[in-house]
């Protein structure tokens, strides 16, 4: 086997990171869209944790927001539509060395590729899930997806959908073994970063919804709150997400919530009439699948020989 | 004399007498538990087994004789104690051969590891050091990994270094890294050859930096040396080994001055943890590439094991002093007063013999307990082996805390028999041994730090015969070990002066009577006595009772300044209330007699009207106040408030600025104007070239971006663009 040299894998010499060094291909999402946000606060947060691009993967499905892998200058796995946990645990699974970002949409993740998203909770492998919820399709122009509000007008509902829409805070608190859950805003930057930030930090699979604004096909859903805060209510606690100095001010309301409460974390997330933000729940003591799965790759193919001879040597009679 | 008090037979009607022992040691750190459970636990279906199921007891009884003191493994305890019941039970021969079944059935289930403790004064050191192992094992496993990761690190660094170096690539290098296969495509020497190390740019590591990494990897890998040869902890004693302290990890050093010994031992741990701990900062910094000399070896050299964490700690073996009580009050305590200051995480086991010190009640007993309270600094234990639950909880709070620790354990004197722990169960629940754990770190008050444990408080009163009622008290308990201190009263004699301990006791507060207390013994056969008591044991009693009271003040359950300024406070209250009280009814009377003379007065002018107003009545109980009148020139009127100052145009500020930190990158107002709008190092927006666009740019930039962070300002001089509608437009952003 080729690939085992020390000379790869031992660095002598420091590494100095810069916004640069994880910038891919140029984002061809449009101008004023909220996936620049994203884009840009997993670059940063990338350099300042000075993640080694060689062992960071972003996976993706397919959406605008699934165009992530390109821009970023780590590995990634641009994935078929729905698709994007399997990969993304099948990753972690066998490589629990790389660090991986899973990006994912509202139709990707809430529609197609919804069994895959509570399974992947389930599982609570080292993931960070990004979920960009702009409530529409925008690559297909402009269909009802699962989080789409009834009466918003699209290609396939031109008299506005009738459907209740499907909350993804909700549901993931709902998916036994969750352990971290939060939602954060594209149009404030600070927040979204120190969110992405705790995500990442967790170990566990953390779920992110990004509530994001699509500037071409529903420039109006966050109109509102864009203009006026007082729409948005931020969850505050020491164990939670937390911002000072003056961004703090920008946020009117706010809420005491203890991350560890899972009864109000609920009832949070269903609250109608605010953009709830923050932490929603953490648990650090969930059990992770992927500790079971990756045991034994490091074993040489002699071992795994002597393993599994040792095994069926169990059933000899 | 084999003579009990006769309050041992209603405490043990009450179930206040069971003794948990034998205990059973599982082997994975879990914690003890009582053997007759487990034996109990281990028959998944009790009825499958009906002749040895009412028999438990007398197992239980058989694996006691069967262990030694200081514990006995699991399969030995099992084979001793059950071969053992042959010559215990009484069985027809055709149950003796249902019974041989039942237990060879069962000795199948009972558990194969672990040990079995009796009720010795071997057993505390064994229960510690379970504990101690169970508590810190994890963390110490997780630290000595951390370190033996670190330090393969540091020789791959070198590793990779040596290759570098000329003439490291050789043909069998080469041929070591091409795999298996790699001859049959690759020839090696040819290879080697043309790869001609040093390859140009190859960095290699400088002569300073090298030696720094060789002195890290050796630090490391011998203080990984030391830790796996060390026991899981040291015991030292001035006497002979405790038993059983090797199958939980324990190694004993006989020393003359234990104190002065395990104070050295601790010392050179720690020492050797500082410098590991120093050595582990430089690798891992030049695992980074990140040392820095002039800025890292000034700090690092002072790294001590005051910075290490709870984890690293864990990976030093515990230091522990095996001391008795009397030993302690004899020869060593300044040794022990020192290592109590020292700040060391030393633990200290002093073994106390209950309620007897050896050589009687000739002076007051040392009292370990308090003086190791005394040094303020120390965590500190004061339990009793009979009460197991709370001495587990006390020992392995001691295990997890890394300041001196002391734990005084009354213990029986010399063998574990059943009155041996009589006694002992009796001098904890007569208080004259408080159970109390001291933490130092639980606060600023003693109240915090002081946590003393009432020994059934309800339950120290008991009926004894005749119709009498005796509270236990240290006499009782020190009855079962000083009959000397006893002198049996025939029964045909009645004397005035005679009289209960109990009454005794409490008529000594007012003023010490002149009689001699008795309390009931159970005599010969069974039949109640009384027996008279010498003076020292009725002191010693008083002593106990006063020492009790102290402690209960220290720990705030008492307190003299308190109780009189709760009493004050009641007493003013209860005045207060008398007061008003008293006003309410001189009230009453007032209004009633008011209106009393008023109906009277009315039936007097006007005999057909007996109708009386009550409003007048009301006027003249509480005589309403006159209408306050104002002067108008005493209230001046609030001047005319001002007209909103016009918005000062010089306050808006008139160049435009982007609130950088809030900006989404999100291209728009750089696909406006990209010279206008530019990105920093964040990819975040900053206003470029001003002159580069014009205000309408502006005024669009700051409607579209979606954070709001865009402030477009006032309009430049000659900047046509400028419509009055725009900059009222633009005025929403300022």
């Amino acid at each position: 086997m080729y690939g085992l040299n020390l000379d790869w894998e031992v660095e002598s010499q420091p590494r100095s990171c810069s916004l640069d060094d994880y910038k891919g291909a140029e984002a061809r999402w449009c101008p004023g869209c909220g996936d620049h946000a994203v884009l840009n606060a997993v670059q940063r947060l990338a350099r300042d944790e000075k993640l080694p691009t060689e062992s960071t993967v972003v996976v993706s499905g397919i959406g605008c927001s699934s165009r992530f892998p390109h821009y970023m200058s780590t590995y990634g796995f641009h994935g078929l539509h729905g698709r994007a946990f399997p990969v993304a645990c099948g990753v972690r699974s066998r490589r629990p060395d790389l660090d991986v970002f899973m990006v994912t949409g509202d139709g990707d993740c809430c529609a197609i590729g919804t069994a895959h998203w509570i399974h992947a909770i389930r599982y609570n492998m080292n993931l960070t899930v990004l979920l960009l919820d702009n409530n529409i399709y925008g690559l297909t122009k402009s269909q009802t997806s699962p989080t789409t509000r009834p009466g918003e007008k699209s290609n396939t509902h031109p008299k506005g959908s009738f459907f209740a829409a499907l909350n993804p805070i909700s549901v993931t608190l709902g998916i036994p073994n969750a352990s971290f859950v939060a939602q954060t805003i594209d149009w404030n930057p600070p927040h979204l970063y120190a969110t992405i930030k705790a995500a990442h930090a967790h170990k566990g699979t953390s779920f992110v919804r990004v509530l994001q604004r699509c500037p071409h096909f529903t420039p109006h859903i966050f109109a509102q709150a864009q203009d006026d805060m007082n729409q948005v209510l931020m969850m505050t606690h020491p164990s939670g997400i937390t911002l000072d100095g003056p961004v703090r001010k920008l946020f009117p309301n706010s809420v005491e919530h203890d991350p560890h409460d899972l009864a109000a974390a609920r009832a949070l997330a269903d609250r109608t009439d605010v953009y709830t933000i923050g932490l929603f729940y953490r648990n650090e003591s969930a059990d992770r699948y992927d500790e079971y799965t990756s045991v034994g790759i490091d074993f040489t193919p002699a071992q795994k020989v002597a393993a599994v001879n040792r095994a069926l040597d169990k059933f000899m009679i | 004399m084999s003579m009990t008090p006769a309050v041992l037979g209603p405490m043990e009607q009450a179930g206040l007498l069971e003794s948990e022992f034998p205990l059973y040691l599982p082997a994975h750190g879990e914690p003890p538990r009582r053997l007759v459970d487990v034996l109990m636990g281990s028959m998944p279906n009790p009825a499958t087994f009906p002749l040895l199921t009412p028999r438990l007891s007398q197992v239980a009884k058989a694996f006691e004789d069967a262990v030694a003191p200081g514990g006995t493994p699991m399969g030995a305890a099992r084979e001793k104690a059950l071969a053992s019941l042959t010559d215990r039970l009484q069985l027809t021969p055709a149950e003796w051969q249902q019974f041989d079944k039942e237990l060879l059935r069962f000795a199948k289930l009972l558990p194969r590891e672990g040990i079995v403790l009796p009720y010795h004064a071997s057993a505390l050191p064994v229960l510690h050091g379970a504990l101690l192992r169970s508590v810190r094992k994890a963390a110490r496993e997780r630290f000595v990994h951390e370190v033996e990761k670190v330090s393969r690190r540091l020789h791959n660094l070198l590793t990779v270094d040596e290759s570098h170096r000329p003439g490291a690539s050789t043909a069998e290098t080469l041929a070591a890294s091409l795999g298996v296969d790699g001859n049959r495509y690759f020839q090696p020497e040819a290879m080697a050859q043309a790869l001609g190390r040093p390859a140009k740019g190859s960095n290699l590591l400088d002569g300073a930096r090298r030696a720094r990494i060789q002195v890290a990897i050796e630090t490391l890998d011998r203080w990984l040396a030391d830790v796996t040869q060390a026991p899981q902890y040291w015991v030292f004693s001035a006497g002979a080994a405790p038993e059983g302290i090797e199958a939980v990890g324990g190694k004993h050093r006989q020393e003359a001055d234990s104190f002065q010994a395990a104070y050295d031992c601790c010392g050179h741990l720690l020492n050797s943890l500082g410098r590991l701990l120093s050595a582990l900062r430089v690798a891992q910094l030049e695992c980074e590439g990140a040392y820095d000399p002039a800025l890292h070896s000034q700090h690092l050299q002072r790294i001590d094991w005051q910075s290490a964490t709870v984890e690293q700690l864990c990976a030093l073996p515990g230091v522990v002093v095996l001391e008795t009580a009397q030993r302690l009050g004899n020869a060593s305590l300044a040794g022990f007063s020192r290592v109590l200051r020292s700040g060391r995480p030393v633990h200290v086991l002093i073994t106390t013999a209950g309620i007897v010190a050896e050589d009687g009640l000739g002076a007051f007993p040392t009292d370990p307990g308090y003086l190791s309270v005394a040094h303020r600094g120390a965590f500190v234990l004061q339990s009793s082996l009979t009460r197991t639950s709370h001495l587990l909880d006390g020992l392995r709070e001691m295990a997890s805390t890394f300041l001196p620790a002391v734990a005084v354990v009354a213990v029986p004197l010399a063998n574990g028999s059943r009155r041996a722990w009589l006694a002992n169960e009796l001098a904890v629940a007569c208080r004259a041994v408080p159970l109390f754990r001291y933490l130092p770190e639980n606060g600023h008050t003693w109240a915090g730090r002081l946590a003393i444990e009432d020994a059934r408080v309800d339950a120290l009163s008991f009926d004894v015969p005749k119709g009498s009622r005796e509270t236990v008290t240290a006499a009782h308990a020190a009855a079962m070990d000083l009959p000397s201190h006893l002198r049996l009263v025939p029964d045909e004699y009645h004397d005035r002066e005679l009289i209960p301990l109990d009454e005794y006791l409490a008529r000594y507060e007012s003023q010490p009577p002149l009689a001699i207390p008795y309390l009931w013994l159970n005599g010969e056969g069974g039949k109640a006595c009384r027996a008279a008591l010498t003076r020292e044991l009725v002191t010693y009693c008083r002593e106990r009772a006063q020492a009790w009271r102290m402690l209960q003040e220290l720990a705030g359950v008492h307190n003299q300044h308190v109780e009189a300024a709760i009493a004050s406070t009641r007493e003013a209250l209860a005045g207060e209330a008398e007061r008003r009280e008293r006003a309410v009814a001189d009230q009453a009377r007032r209004e009633a007699s008011a209106q009393t003379v008023q109906r009277l007065v009315a039936a007097l002018m006007d005999p057909k009207s007996v109708r009386v107003n009550r409003a007048p009545v009301a006027s003249l109980a509480i005589p309403l106040p006159a209408p306050a009148v104002l002067a108008p020139s005493a209230a001046p009127q609030p001047a005319p408030a001002a007209a909103p100052p016009a918005p000062a145009q010089a306050d808006v500020p008139a160049d435009p600025y982007i609130d950088s930190f809030l900006c989404t990158s999100c291209n728009d107002c750089v696909k406006i104007n990209s010279r206008m709008f530019l990105y920093n190092a964040e990819k975040q927006a900053y206003i470029g070239d001003v002159s580069a666009g014009t205000y309408a740019e502006l005024v669009k930039a700051a409607e579209g971006c979606p954070a709001k962070c865009i402030h477009p300002g006032l309009p430049r001089n000659g900047d046509t663009t400028a419509t009055p509608a725009l900059i009222a437009k633009a005025a929403k952003f300022r």
